[in-house]
């Protein structure tokens, strides 16, 4: 290829040049205004999440079992961050609170089958172990 | 327009492009959230290195704006259960499999790995169904 086709091509691709920076910055503009406005649409509905956990806690899969509620399941369970998680030990921090291991048996087995059933229990398990209930 | 105009005009919008540029803001963001999903990545490893099978049940999503592998960073909260059964919460910026985005919806349940020598190693097992 001539050497003056190229100069003429350099020249067509400098002359386009500025249009297509001109559009690639309109692009990321609007992308950068959509992003935000995605961002902030998932950040609200994440609070919206975390809102609803910490204000729903009404209806029969929130009633306590055998007299344990959600809330001293949810500080049980938290307690056990203090013994690296060892399961064994909820019994022993169920009984400080005067629950009886069947009683304890119970509700943990009744509070995980809810949590699992109806999301806004888990949710509100999360909301109460974390604090942000 | 000239070839010279055009290369000044050139110039113009590279000085203008470069005005708000702030390569030092955007790299902390970018540090942060690598920090993030490498901590992640790490627990997510020690699960697959000493993890017993477990379940996680979603709590919360959220997106950030990230990418890793052409895969989305997703913020989620987890109810994560082990052996034992007692819950607990995880909370982790994440690459989410493209061909499994439709499992994260909050209430789902996932498999995972539970690391036994580290609480917070939680590894999901995107190929696989709840068992």
């Amino acid at each position: 290829m001539g050497i003056l086709k190229d100069f003429k091509d350099l020249k067509n691709v400098v002359a386009a040049a500025p249009d297509m920076v001109e559009e690639a910055q309109k692009m990321a503009a609007n992308a950068q205004a959509m992003a935000a406005q995605q961002q902030q649409a998932a950040a609200a509905l994440m609070a919206q999440q975390q809102q609803a956990a910490a204000g729903a806690s009404s209806g029969p899969d929130f009633e306590p079992v055998a007299g344990v509620t959600l809330e001293t399941y949810a500080e049980v369970a938290k307690g056990l961050a203090a013994y690296n998680y060892d399961q064994n030990m909820a019994v022993t921090l169920a009984g400080n609170r005067g629950i009886a291991p069947d009683a304890w048996q119970t509700a943990a087995d009744t509070w995980n089958a809810r949590m699992k059933a109806n999301p806004a229990v888990a949710q509100r398990f999360n909301a109460l172990y974390t604090g942000r209930a | 327009m000239g070839f010279i105009g055009d290369l000044n005009k050139l110039n113009k919008q590279a000085k203008e492009i470069r005005k708000d540029w702030d390569p030092g803001a955007q790299m902390q963001d970018a540090l942060a959230q690598m920090k993030a999903v490498n901590e992640s990545m790490a627990e997510a490893s020690k699960a697959m290195t000493d993890g017993v099978p477990g379940t996680a049940q979603v709590v919360a999503v959220g997106p950030t704006t990230g990418m890793l592998n052409m895969n989305p960073l997703m913020q989620v909260d987890l109810l994560v259960s082990g052996p034992g059964g007692i819950p607990r919460p995880v909370s982790r910026q994440m690459a989410v499999p493209m061909q499994h985005m439709a499992r994260l919806q909050v209430g789902a349940t996932l498999p995972v790995l539970v690391s036994q020598s580290d609480p917070d190693g939680v590894a999901i097992l995107w190929d696989q169904p709840v068992t």
